[in-house]
Order: structure tokens, then sequence, then C-alpha cells
């Protein structure tokens, strides 16, 4: 790893270490969960598209 | 096109102490700086353990990060190389647990910007990355119907694999997925 990229390291190390406050105004901790990818399916509509499809071919 | 460069990236302003997020400000075509906030948490998903799913974007009214803001930033190649380089410090800080960070292409713009950056970058993220593209699949069970999940729809699981270099453009990913190169520790 180069020296500049190495630097950019130290300066989240060193801001890590002095912890952001996480009741900050502009940096309030995010509330937001993920709920995984669970099945995978990216909308409604592509698993019934999927769905039919099979179908068809069953 | 996004340039991806790691020694150039814009000033960290805050980094949590538990690594969680970090924000810096990015410049938008009107010459107005935004602050943009960088969230890396446990995705939760049992079938893809130990990866962490990376969010960006301003924020919204709450302290949120603002995910379908549409901006247009002035260097959206520093943009990116700042949210991966910080993904890289988390990463070698994690270095222990074989974690892996993973970008939602939950829309085919988004996935389509995050296929070509990966493309175009190849070279230097390759330096410290492993990439990892996953798409997801539904068992042909040996009745020839296949797996369904407890209310009958096709049960789809992850399927990791490397990413093919050689794949049509428009033929995305659902899932784009690095970890750190053993060396780049």
């Amino acid at each position: 790893m180069n020296k500049r990229v190495e630097q950019n390291m130290n300066k989240f190390r060193e801001l890590a270490k002095k912890g952001a406050s996480t009741s900050s105004a502009t940096t309030s901790r995010n509330s937001r969960s993920h709920d995984g990818l669970t099945k995978g399916i990216r909308t409604k509509e592509d698993a019934a598209i999927f769905m039919a499809e099979l179908n068809a071919i069953k | 096109m996004i340039k991806i460069n790691f020694e150039s990236i814009f000033e960290p302003i805050e980094v949590a102490e538990d690594l969680s997020f970090m924000t810096f400000y990015s410049t938008i075509i009107t010459g107005e700086d935004i602050l943009i906030k960088v969230e890396i948490e446990p995705l939760g998903d049992p079938l893809l353990p130990n990866v962490y799913n990376l969010a960006f974007g301003p924020l919204n009214d709450g302290g949120g990060i603002n995910d379908t803001a549409n901006i247009n930033h002035k260097n959206i190649g520093k943009m990116f190389s700042t949210i991966l380089s910080y993904s890289l410090f988390f990463l070698q800080h994690n270095a222990d647990n074989n974690i892996n960070i993973g970008l939602d292409g939950s829309s085919d713009v988004r996935a389509y910007l995050y296929h070509r950056m990966f493309q175009t970058n190849k070279k230097h993220l390759d330096e410290f990355f492993s990439s990892i593209r996953v798409d997801w699949y539904a068992r042909l069970l040996r009745n020839q119907d296949i797996e369904r999940d407890e209310d009958g729809n096709a049960f789809f699981k992850p399927r990791p694999e490397p990413f093919d270099y050689k794949r049509a453009n428009h033929d995305l990913y659902r899932y784009y997925m690095f970890k750190l190169k053993k060396q780049a520790i």
C-alpha cells in the first residue's frame, strides 16, 4: 500500500479514536435497518414473472 | 466514467467509534458542498453471513441517509474513491473476521453504475479487493418442481461467484461484494 493511501487510512483511524457523536445533529445514527435480501426477489413483479414462466414450462 | 483513486479522496469529517459510519463533504455541480454519510452495517441475511451492507447518501431530516436523492456530484470519482477508501479501512480493521462488504443494486440504474465502476477500475481495485458478485437462483428439485418457501413462492438463494468481466453490461448482478485481499492488510 503506498504512502498516500496509508495516510488516508491513518486519518480514518484518528477520527475513529475521537469517535463521532451518535447524537450529533449532522450525523445522528441512522435508524434504518437492513432486513437482508431475503429470497433475492428484486420486486414482486419479478417473482410473478418468474412463477408465470415456470408454470408455463410445467 | 467513475475513476477510482484511493490517493485522492475527500477529507473525512467524522468516523464513528465502532466504524459503523463516517461523513465527508462532496461538492455538487452548483458549487455547494453537501454532507455525505457512509454506513456499513450487517446485512442480516442468514444466507449471506459475514456480509456488511454499504449505504451512502446525503442526510434526510431525521439524520438518516436519503438514498433516493438525485445529486449531481462535481467529482463522482472522488466521491466513490472516498466511500471505497473507507470500506478498505473498515475491512482492514476487521481483517481477522473474513468480512465482505456489499452494494445493493436495488435498481437497474444503481446496479449498472456499480457494475461499470468495478469493470472500469478492475486494475486499481484488484490491488486491494477480491470482487464477488451475487445472483439468486431457485433450486430445481428432482420432482421437476422448484424449492419453495412456506408460502409456496419460489425460494431464491444467493450464489456468490467471481465477477465475470466478460458478462454483458445489460446482464447485471443483483448484489456486488468485495473483500480484503490479504496483501492489502
